[in-house]
């Protein structure tokens, strides 16, 4: 996948539309998920998700891989449209996802939101900055390294911090859960 | 729930976040029509992070721009007209920061002079405005002395000229006590007596 992406990065660098296309097509979902999870509001996100794809297109002729891959380059627009959104937005609240996974079974279907629901409150008590760093590191299981470029701190300051955040989600867990 | 368990619940949540289908369907080709056009101002501005910038910038002219277009309209209003508030404002201001009223002399004479211009509908007002102005002139000449008096003397000169000058043109009675109360020379003249008798008392 990464020569795909390189060489549609490649192209979309030199003004190819098709080939921007490409990348949208493979970095939608990705981008979507990510932003909805940190603003759950679906049609805000796909707002964000198409402002950071447009911001990615213009760019993209400055974007310079041996400063981090497009998908960082990506994720960190987006994080930043994310932030500049919530700075207007007072409240946050995760709610769940109401087309989410289709079960048949209605009883598992209602065990699985009750289970999302206390991991998305748990998440939600969390500061923003936290939740990103969480979602970014066991969600999307992305390297301290690459999370650091997307947040723009340094490797060592994501690591303590997402240590003090497991640290404090497991305080959370011990009392909430 | 242990941290392990919330992990992976959390992550199992967190891949079930699937695109919308009218956003996998239509998201690029709306996006498409977006890539096409042109930088805007705004997008400018929004790159090189001036967006606050600018917009305290634009505020800033705009309020300049609309004090200006006020106070320039203001000018030219007589008694009863909206800006005409305006005016009286700007003056006591201007009045204040200069430390005498002739500024409000001059506003009164002014307000004369546009009225007589529009005197059909403004007989009345001209009255009032006369009065005013007559009145203005009275204060404002107690509160003058030496060089400011003399000041003022030459300002009310020149509005007894233009006085005469539109009493001539118009034969309207209203403005006569206008061109009365410009003559402070009589008044002057008494002071100048007052001022040559405490002489005369000093030297005896």
């Amino acid at each position: 996948m990464d020569e795909e992406v390189s060489e549609y990065v490649t192209r979309a660098k030199d003004g190819d539309k098709e080939a921007f296309g490409r990348l949208y097509n493979l970095f939608l979902e990705k981008i979507y998920r990510f932003v909805y999870y940190l603003i759950s509001d679906e049609d805000l996100a796909y707002d964000i998700t198409q402002d950071a794809f447009v911001r990615a297109w213009r760019a993209l002729p400055r974007f310079d891989r041996e400063r981090g891959s497009f998908s960082t380059f990506l994720y960190a627009i987006a994080r930043n449209l994310v932030i500049d959104n919530q700075r207007k937005r007072i409240t946050f609240s995760l709610e769940l996802v109401g087309d989410v996974g289709q079960e048949e079974n209605f009883e598992e279907d209602i065990d699985r939101k009750e289970r999302a629901g206390k991991v998305r409150e748990i998440l939600a008590s969390l500061d923003g900055h936290d939740r990103e760093l969480v979602v970014l590191r066991y969600f999307e299981e992305m390297s301290f390294k690459k999370i650091s470029k997307i947040v723009g701190k340094q490797e060592g300051a994501v690591r303590v911090k997402v240590f003090r955040i497991l640290k404090s989600l497991k305080e959370k867990l011990g009392e909430g859960i | 729930m242990k941290l392990q368990e919330f992990i992976k619940q959390g992550k199992d949540d967190y891949l079930s976040v699937k695109t919308p289908e009218r956003i996998s369907l239509y998201g690029w080709l709306e996006l498409r029509d977006r890539l096409d056009k042109k930088f805007r101002l705004r997008d400018i501005f929004v790159w090189f992070g001036l967006r606050p910038a600018a917009s305290v910038l634009l505020a800033t002219i705009f309020l300049l721009t609309t004090t200006t277009a006020i106070f320039a309209g203001a000018r030219t209003s007589a008694p009863g007209e909206t800006l005409y508030p305006v005016k009286r404002f700007y003056e006591n201001i201007a009045s204040s920061l200069v430390g005498n009223d002739e500024l409000k002399v001059e506003g009164r004479a002014r307000d004369i002079i546009i009225l007589s211009q529009r005197q059909k509908e403004n007989s009345e007002k001209l009255k009032e405005a006369v009065i005013e102005y007559g009145v203005t002139v009275a204060r404002v000449e107690n509160e003058t002395q030496g060089t400011q008096r003399e000041e003022l003397r030459q300002r009310l000169d020149r509005h007894g000229e233009e006085f005469r000058r539109i009493y001539e043109e118009d034969k309207n009675e209203d403005i006569k006590p206008a061109i009365e109360a410009t003559d402070i020379n009589g008044e002057n003249v008494k002071g100048k007596k007052e001022e040559d008798s405490q002489d005369s008392q000093s030297h005896d």
